[in-house]
């Protein structure tokens, strides 16, 4: 009788794999087959020893190691712009853009940058620098979509849409007026807090660069009711050392029903707007002239 | 209380909810140190492949299909990162070592498993299996310790469910034929 097609069962038999008719085959088989027992037997004794092998655990450093690659990982994704095609797919799919020919406009460009991309991918390094200084151009284009994104999504009844808009300015590295404009007026006359908190987070380091920003944040001290806007806005003038915002915070200070906290802190951005830089090394003098003049009004009168 | 299938933790990963990554690495990297552990016989190396592993699933995560199990897919990036080690270690073998050798020897024995430890009462069935070849070795190892079935492996290593089983069964006779000689 031919065993070897009875052999080839052994593994399943060992591993319980077999079906109810096959056991009872092979059982059958085993029971007039000294040949096949010896096997079976030699082949428990292998498998058997396998099994009491020590299972390998790893080590108490795997651990830490992972969450340590993860949480470069994370930083990665939020810091850098991702240009890839599929970062910019996963991108375009999250923002749920509500205007199909804002996609389709969008949708263009990211395949522009994709086929490119592909292309430069796939081409030598003779073409290299030229292709990347066009995948460099694309991505400006990219850049361009963004902000007509912004603009296009700043006015949603969303506040969550909104909020997205406003978290792509810090995706641009150079907003055009338009956005500059969109984004004051968000902070002037959106009716939710935290759309206004979120863009004035969003133009504070714009301002840094940016006069017209400076401006427009000086004006909307006036603009606001909210004590968590206003208190914020207090915050950035003093971020930003904006001196010129020192007669619109005291003029905040005479409204009425004022948050008792944020008149503190008004009080606390006048008086340190108007010492000056506190990073600036103070001279001992002017320390002493701060003190014995409790309402300096120097700077409010460079204004 | 109900647990998140794998499927659906990779999916949001591959949607950039990296967080997601934590619960799978608890499930997986376990049996997957495991699983390269018995492969290189080398607990450092398996170390840092394992480590390799999960960097490549959050590198590779846009690859991710959530129509496919999960299991599959991890495993088959375990497979191709310890190729990746193997073939490393193929080079710098062949860099010190008579090529001719290593042909005798058959080219998937052994070269990866030079660093290996015998070092308790288990040396026997290390050395046995180390003269398995790798595809060998790996079919054992899926079989007996990943809890594997044949449709699995088979799916796994590219052929038909039948094909996986008579590779485990010569496996596990070519492990016998050397176990017992010694
Ligand atoms: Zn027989």
């Amino acid at each position: 009788m031919n065993c070897e097609p009875l052999k080839a069962q052994l593994v399943d038999y060992l591993s319980r794999q077999l079906t109810a008719a096959e056991h009872a085959a092979l059982t059958a088989h085993l029971a007039g087959c000294a040949e096949c027992r010896e096997e079976l037997q030699a082949m428990e004794r292998v498998w058997h020893t396998l099994g009491q092998a020590p299972v390998p655990e790893p080590g108490p450093q795997a651990r830490p190691a992972f969450y340590a690659m993860l949480a470069t990982f994370k930083d990665e994704l939020e810091t850098t712009p991702d240009y890839s095609l599929q970062g910019l797919w996963l991108r375009l799919r999250a923002w749920s853009i509500p205007r199909p020919a804002l996609r389709l406009a969008y949708s263009l460009c990211l395949l522009g940058v994709g086929v490119l991309g592909g292309y430069w991918l796939n081409s030598g390094s003779k073409t290299a620098a030229a292709d990347q200084q066009q995948l460099a151009a694309l991505a400006a284009q990219v850049g361009e979509m963004r902000q007509v994104m912004l603009l296009s999504l700043i006015d949603n009844p969303s506040a969550t849409e909104r909020l997205r808009a406003v978290g792509y300015t810090k995706e641009l590295p150079d907003p055009n007026s338009k956005v500059v404009n969109a984004l004051l007026s968000t902070l002037n006359h959106d009716d939710n807090v935290n759309v206004r908190l979120a863009t004035l987070e969003a133009l504070t380091p714009l301002a840094q660069a940016d006069a017209t920003v400076r401006l427009g944040l000086v004006h909307a001290l006036a603009q606001q009711d909210s004590p968590l806007v206003q208190a914020a806005l207090a915050d950035a003038m003093v971020q930003l050392q904006e001196r010129r915002s020192v007669p619109p915070l005291r003029r905040l200070l005479k409204q009425e029903n004022l948050d008792n906290m944020v008149k503190s802190k008004i009080e606390q951005s006048i008086q340190t707007l108007s010492d000056g830089p506190p990073a600036a090394p103070a001279t001992p003098q002017r320390h002493d002239q701060t003190q014995f003049s409790p309402q300096p009004a120097r700077a409010a009168l460079a204004v | 209380m109900e647990t998140t299938s794998d499927e659906a933790l990779m999916a949001a990963v591959r949607a950039d909810d990296l967080d997601q990554l934590v619960p799978l690495f608890e499930r997986y990297h376990g049996p997957l140190f495991n699983y390269l552990t018995r492969l290189t016989n080398d607990r450092e190396t398996s170390e840092d492949l394992t480590q390799t592993v999960f960097e490549r699933i959050l590198k590779y995560r846009g690859s991710y299909q959530p129509t496919q199990p999960f299991k599959a897919w991890v495993y088959q990036m375990a497979r191709n990162v310890h190729a990746d080690y193997w073939q490393r270690q193929q080079k710098v073998r062949a860099a010190d070592v008579d090529v001719a050798e290593v042909e005798r020897t058959g080219g998937l024995r052994g070269a990866a498993f030079s660093q290996m430890r015998v070092n308790n009462h288990h040396d026997d069935l290390h050395e046995a299996l180390d003269m398995l070849t790798v595809p060998q070795r790996e079919i054992l190892v899926l079989n007996r310790f990943q809890g594997f079935g044949y449709e699995e492996i088979g799916k796994l290593l590219g052929c038909t469910a039948e094909a996986a089983r008579v590779k485990a069964h010569r496996a596990l006779q070519a492990l016998r034929k050397i176990y017992f000689a010694n």
